[in-house]
Formats: structure tokens, sequence, C-alpha cells
């Protein structure tokens, strides 16, 4: 009852509707940001193509994960440990696809599905005697209009070369590989300007009942002793067997690499601070410049409702249910709020999804992909804000009521001290 | 007037003061972004304009779906050899079923001046060129995948026609010429009679822009390497990030700029209600409120502007002493300037709307008339 009565007091002043305005917009703001940048991070961090029991092994010493080499003998030697179930040699090559960037992806394609297991939309997979053939994602299909049977023409980005493929299926992974194009290793290793038995990565599915960090440990304890092995250790039976020569890196003495379920996560936190605890910083950074703003509204449609506040209290409100009541209005007006706020951004997002696609180098990135994880912090955030601020307003009701000062709270507000 | 108003804020010192913190990380946020936008959008660019583009080029049939799917005359060629480029490579490419033995594959047939070939792809060459009209090489791709050995004899269908080639020689090119067999020109337009003087594609070098746009009349010519495009594309797109970012960040100032200005009217309203009691003319009393805020809003960007340059580097140099993290801001005097006049322009705007509502409201409530 005292609530509804404080709530039509509130919210007959014109004052309540600039702070319902700053909770607007700072809800969605703040949901906004969170959820582009927590998209972002989701597509960074999966780029390699890491998920829960998939770990990667890149060279550690490589400027980017996606930049280093590995000898393709290596394989073996990863198979024989413990744990290990697929593993799965791959070539990351930047190139263009009608002036576009575009990520390829060269890959063994029986380990690439037996690893990934994508979901063949259009088309047949990939084959181990396909020669000029290529699989497609699903987001990069559609973004170019790519069918079974297209035909593309791929410009590498680091060796000057062309190739062209017919693109024979279109899949879905539900990660970022979707924005790739996968073709045999060896397709890839043309574009990225490396030598045949070399790749970029291995990816490696681990046991569901082992854990893949602990796999990741014992990888990288079996490649050191491999290392250790004289140079020119490496399993030559392995080098693309028939070929009519082998590659000059099938030794593994001094590899340093890195084993982890979360390499690329760790290289984008590392080298642009792409974190979530980054993330979360920028989003709080924000809240709280705007929260000067939701405490400054919040005092002005107060102050503006300091006469009938006032009349409450005089007529034997007693300060505490008074403070109380303006607390929980408030409170309830910034869950409303930034429930409304959450339809403006998922509005600007669509907006920008439609007209401005947020693409984080190779990939498309759908910022509304986090805006569930977004829009909870951000209700949070706002809820607890317009609390925070509306517990410094009702201060002003916690005098002792002088029954000789109607309005002491708003005459001392305005006046000074009215007492002396 | 001016003296007035601001002795009228300097009497409410405590008041003026909280108004001014409150209007301050606004500003600074703004300054703070635009600094962090301005350093990553530098660096993007600079990187753009380091990178060098290929100066190796592909020239096909415009209207074609690819390269190999062109097809034009031999004298189109010519006219290319004679344009002032160098190291021009003919190449005819077309769909073949390869067979060695019981094993087969689908495979491309590409027919060039072997020569240039060879040199222009910097091939390794185990055997011997093809030379003869039933001679071919294999690609290293192929060779694995048929098994193929020099000295192999393969069939190869392509147009209905079925033809036996001695493989005399692998390559390995490191290219998509290996997953093909590679066949002189003239041994082509021999053997596949409906190719005679046609050509899907040619590659050439040329060190300036001339000798393309000549080209280009029916032809499409396209570099053989993405990294410039691939450089331009990536700037681009930060700047489309940063784009919407700053977009979010002015909503966010707009919303704060009403919120601080509308309380920085509502609190001089007393003093305005006084003036305009003792008998100052409306115009007066509004003029003295718009110079309290004049002066409020101009304090407020000139300590916002500063708050934000301290914070940026002192986060900057935090962020890479903690993390590593290269948050490298850039002061663009110019931009400061921009937003610092945006942001009073704003605050100033913001004030002028709730201004302008103060009369109206005192007539109607009578409290001060």
């Amino acid at each position: 009852m005292i609530f509804a009565k404080i709530a039509k007091i509130l919210g007959s002043k014109r004052a309540i509707f600039f702070l319902a305005l700053i909770l607007l917009i700072t809800s969605a703001a703040f949901a906004v940001t969170s959820s582009i940048l927590l998209s972002v991070e989701n597509t960074a961090s999966g780029m390699l193509g890491e998920s829960g029991n998939t770990i990667v092994i890149a060279q550690a010493n490589s400027r980017a994960p996606f930049l280093g080499t590995l000898p393709l003998t290596l394989a073996s030697s990863l198979g024989s440990v413990p744990g290990v179930q697929v593993v799965s040699p791959e070539v990351f090559a930047p190139s263009t696809l009608a002036n576009q960037p575009v990520m390829v992806r060269g890959v063994n394609p029986g380990s690439f599905m037996e690893l990934q297991r994508p979901t063949i939309l259009e088309g047949s997979p990939l084959a181990s005697n396909d020669t000029a053939q290529a699989m497609v994602g699903e987001t990069l299909a559609r973004q170019m209009n790519l069918h079974p049977g297209s035909q593309i023409t791929i410009v590498g980005g680091v060796r000057a070369t062309i190739a062209q493929f017919t693109v024979k299926s279109v899949f879905s992974t539900g990660t970022p590989l979707d924005n790739e194009v996968i073709v045999p290793l060896w397709a890839g290793e043309w574009l990225r300007g490396l030598s045949y038995s070399i790749v970029s990565i291995f990816r490696i599915e681990v046991a569901t009942n082992d854990s893949p960090s602990h796999v990741a440990l014992e990888v990288q304890q079996a490649v050191q002793n491999a290392s250790a092995v004289a140079p020119g250790g490496g399993n030559q039976a392995l080098v693309q067997p028939g070929l009519p020569f082998t590659s000059h890196l099938t030794a593994f003495a001094g590899l340093d690499i890195e084993a982890s379920p979360d390499v690329s996560s760790a290289f984008f936190s590392k080298t642009v601070g792409l974190s979530q605890e980054n993330i979360l910083l920028i989003s709080a950074l924000v809240f709280v410049s705007m929260s000067v703003a939701i405490v400054c509204a919040l005092q002005e449609a107060v102050f503006r409702s300091r006469n009938e506040l006032g009349t409450l209290r005089t007529i034997g409100m007693s300060s505490r249910r008074l403070s109380w009541n303006l607390v929980l209005v408030a409170t309830f007006l910034g869950f409303l709020a930034s429930i409304a706020g959450l339809l403006l951004g998922w509005g600007f997002l669509t907006l920008v999804a439609e007209f401005s696609p947020v693409q984080i180098a190779f990939y498309a990135v759908d910022p509304r992909s986090a805006f569930l994880s977004a829009s909870i912090y951000s209700v949070l955030m706002v809820t607890l804000a317009s609390f925070a601020a509306a517990a410094i307003s009702s201060l002003r009701f916690r005098q002792p009521l002088i029954v000789y000062e109607m309005t002491i709270p708003y005459l001392e507000s305005d006046l000074g001290d009215v007492s002396e | 007037m001016l003296s007035i108003a601001v002795k009228m804020l300097l009497r409410h010192s405590e008041r003026t003061a909280i108004t001014i913190l409150m209007l301050v990380p606004v500003v600074a946020l703004l300054v703070s972004s635009n600094m962090v936008t301005s350093g990553y959008l530098q660096q993007a660019t600079a990187s753009v304009t380091l990178v060098q583009p290929s100066n190796s080029y592909i020239a096909y049939q415009t209207g074609s779906t690819s390269p190999s799917s062109s097809s034009f005359s031999y004298d189109a060629f010519v006219r290319i050899q004679a344009s002032r480029v160098s190291d021009a490579t003919p190449v005819l490419s077309f769909q073949s079923l390869v067979a060695n033995g019981e094993s087969t594959a689908n495979s491309s047939v590409l027919a060039t001046d072997m020569t240039a070939f060879i040199a222009a792809r910097n091939s390794t060459v185990y055997g011997e060129l093809a030379a003869a009209g039933s001679q071919v090489d294999a690609g290293a791709i192929i060779a694995k995948m048929l098994d193929i050995k020099v000295g192999d004899l393969v069939t190869v269908d392509a147009f209905s026609q079925t033809q036996t080639l001695t493989v005399v020689g692998i390559l390995n090119s490191t290219d998509q010429s290996d997953t093909g067999l590679i066949v002189p020109l003239s041994s082509a337009w021999a053997l596949w009679p409906q190719t005679t003087n046609r050509l899907s594609y040619v590659e050439f070098v040329s060190n300036d822009e001339g000798p393309i746009s000549s080209i280009s009349g029916n032809m499409t010519v396209i570099r053989d390497e993405g990294i410039d495009q691939i450089a331009r594309s990536f700037d681009s797109q930060t700047a489309g990030l940063l784009t919407n970012w700053t977009y979010v960040l002015f909503a966010l100032s707009a919303a704060a700029a009403i919120a601080a200005a509308s309380r920085v009217v509502t609190e001089v309203s007393q003093e305005y209600n006084t003036i305009r009691a003792l008998g100052a003319k409306l115009s007066t009393a509004r003029a003295l409120v718009f110079y309290e805020l004049l002066i409020i809003s101009g304090t407020s960007v000139l300590v916002g502007i500063s708050a934000g340059i301290v914070s940026t580097s002192i986060l900057g140099t935090l962020f890479k002493a903690i993390d590593g993290l290269p948050l490298t801001p850039s002061i663009n005097p110019v931009q400061l300037l921009e937003v610092g006049v945006a942001s009073f322009l704003l605050i100033l705007g913001a004030g002028s709307i709730s201004l302008a509502w103060l009369p109206r409201k005192i007539s109607e409530t009578g409290e001060a008339l």
C-alpha cells in the first residue's frame, strides 16, 4: 500500500522519467558493451577449435598459435599418449575469397571429421582423395551465397598463389569454424607457404574419462622426451608417405610446444587483453561513470517529491519505513528499466548485426550470442545501482522528525541548517 | 552577470564541486575512449601502410566464375606479353579423370609453357620435363594419391576422349598444380582438339599499374596475394567496431549530461525564484542560471579532459606492467578539442532544455511568483 503510494508520488514528477531514461540507457549500454565484448572473447577463445575435450598443440615461441610451424611427424608421438583418441594435424592459411579475408584450414579429412563431427547441411563431406574440393562453414556460405558446386578462387594471404576449389559441402559446428573454408592439408600448406609435412597446430580429442589438462601435461612430456632424441628422431615413415621428397623439419630436437585446452584464449588475453576479467573491468568502468548519473537523477526525483514525502512523514510514517519503501520503489524501477533497457540493447545489437556486422579478424561475431549472460550482469548491476542510489537519496528522510518543522528535510536541503 | 554567477557558485561551493565531480567522469570516459580508439586506429593504419602487396597477377576472361573455367584465345596472351609485363605464363586448365592402373582420381590437366612454368613457380623436378606429345609430368600430390612413378603410363579422360600418356617426371611446386598433370601447351592442343588455340588464364609479373589497366579491358586481373586486402579489411573492421563503441558512449554521455544538467538547474531554481521575486526580468534570471551552467560545463570539461588523459596514461602503464597489454593511447589535440567541445555543448544543451522548463513550472505551482 505504502509502496504503491510512494510509487505514485514519484511517478507524478517529471524527474522520474529522467531517472527511468538514465536507467534504461545505462542498462542498454551495459548490456551492449558486455555482449559485444563477451561474444568477441568467445569467438577468439574458440578460434583454433578448442572445446571441452579438445586440446590444441601449438608452437610455443611463435608470434601467434596459428602462425607456428610443427612437424607432421609429431602426430605419431601424440597418438601414443594415453588418453588421446584422435589427432588432427591442421594448417591455417589466412587468405582472401572475393576480396574478403577468410581463414582456410587445411586438414586431413578423416581425422578432422572424426574429431570435429560437423553437421553436413548440404552436399557430402570432404574425402581423402578429393583434390580440388572444399567444405565451407555455414556462416561463410551464407555471407557469400555458396552452395555445393560453387566455384571459389582463394588467393593466398601470405604467399603469392591462388587455389581454385569446388564447394563440396556446407557444414555447421556451432563454433568459429563455421566462418572457415576447410580444404585438404596440402592445400592449406600451399596457401600458407609451408612445405609439405609441416603443419600449424595439432588438435587432440581427449577420451571422455580423461582430464584434458592432465592429457595436455602428458603430451608436453611426450614431446620433451621426443625432443631429447637425436636430431632426425621423428618418424620418417609418417612424412606424407609416397611423396618423393621429405621436409627439412622432421626432427623434434629443440621443439618448444604448448599444449592446452585454452591456447587461443591465453594468446588473446596476453596480446590484446581480451579476457573475461578485462571485459568486465571495461563494462564496470562504463557503469561507474554512469552510476553518477543514476544518483543524480534519483536525488532529483526525491527532491522534487520532497513535499509529498515530507507530508507522509508528518502524518506519522516512520523515517525507516519511508526510506525502506523509497528504496524498494527505486529498486523496482531500476529492475523494470533494466529489463526495458535490454530490449533497447537487443534492438541496437540487431541493427549492428544487420548494418555493421562485428568481425574479428576472419571470424564474424554475432554480438547477440552472448546477450543472455550480458543481460544477467546488466539487470543485476542496474538494479543494485538503483538500490544503492536510493539508499543514498533516502538519507534525506532519516533525520528525527521535529514537530514544529514540518518539512525540515526540504528546508535543510535548500536553506542550510535551519535549527540554528 | 558573469561575476554574479561566479559569486553564486562560490557561495555554494560544496554543491558546485559535487555537480562538477558528477560531470567529470562522463567527460573523462569520452576522452579516455577517444585516446584508446585513436591509438588502436593509428596502429592499424600504420600496419596497413607497411604491407607490401605482391606484384604477381593472374588475368582471365571477365565473366568467368574462376580462372580455370575461363577461355580465351592465345592472341590475348600475345597482347599481354607485349604490354610491358614480365614472366608471362599461359595456362590452359581443364578437368579430367586420371587413372593409374586401378587407381583413379578427378584431377585437372594444366597445359602450359613448361620452361616458363617451372621458372615462375620454382618447381622441383624429379625426372624430366614433358616435351613430346605423349609425355606428361605428374604433380607431387596426384603422384602420391595414385602411386604414380616416373615411367608409368596414365590414362587421362577429358572432353570424352581418353589419352594414354607416359609420366616422365614428378613436379613439386607446392601449389595447386601438384594435384594435376602438367603437359606442354602444344601437346594439349594436339591431344584434345577442342582446346586448340585456347587458354584459361595468364600469370604475369608487373611492377606498375600501367599494364594492368591496359589489360583490364575484357580481362579480369587479380593479384595473387591478398595480404594488402586482409590488412585493409582488418583496419576497417577495427574502425567499425570502435565506431559502434563510440555510439554507445555518446548515448551514455547524453543521458548523463541530461541528468546532471537537469540537477544543476533544479538546484539553482531557489536562487532563480528569489531573483524573480525581487523583480528581475525573466531573461535576466534565465541568463544568470545559464551563466552558472556555462561555468559548470566549462570547468567540468576542462577537468574531465585532464582526468581522462591522466587516468588513461596511468591505466595504460598499469595494464602494460601487469598484463603486458599493448594499450597505446594516443593524444590527438584536435580530436581532444572536438570531444571537449562536443561534451561542453552536450551539457549546455541539456541544461538549456531544463532551463526552458523553469518558468512554466513556477507559474504552474506558484512557488515563486
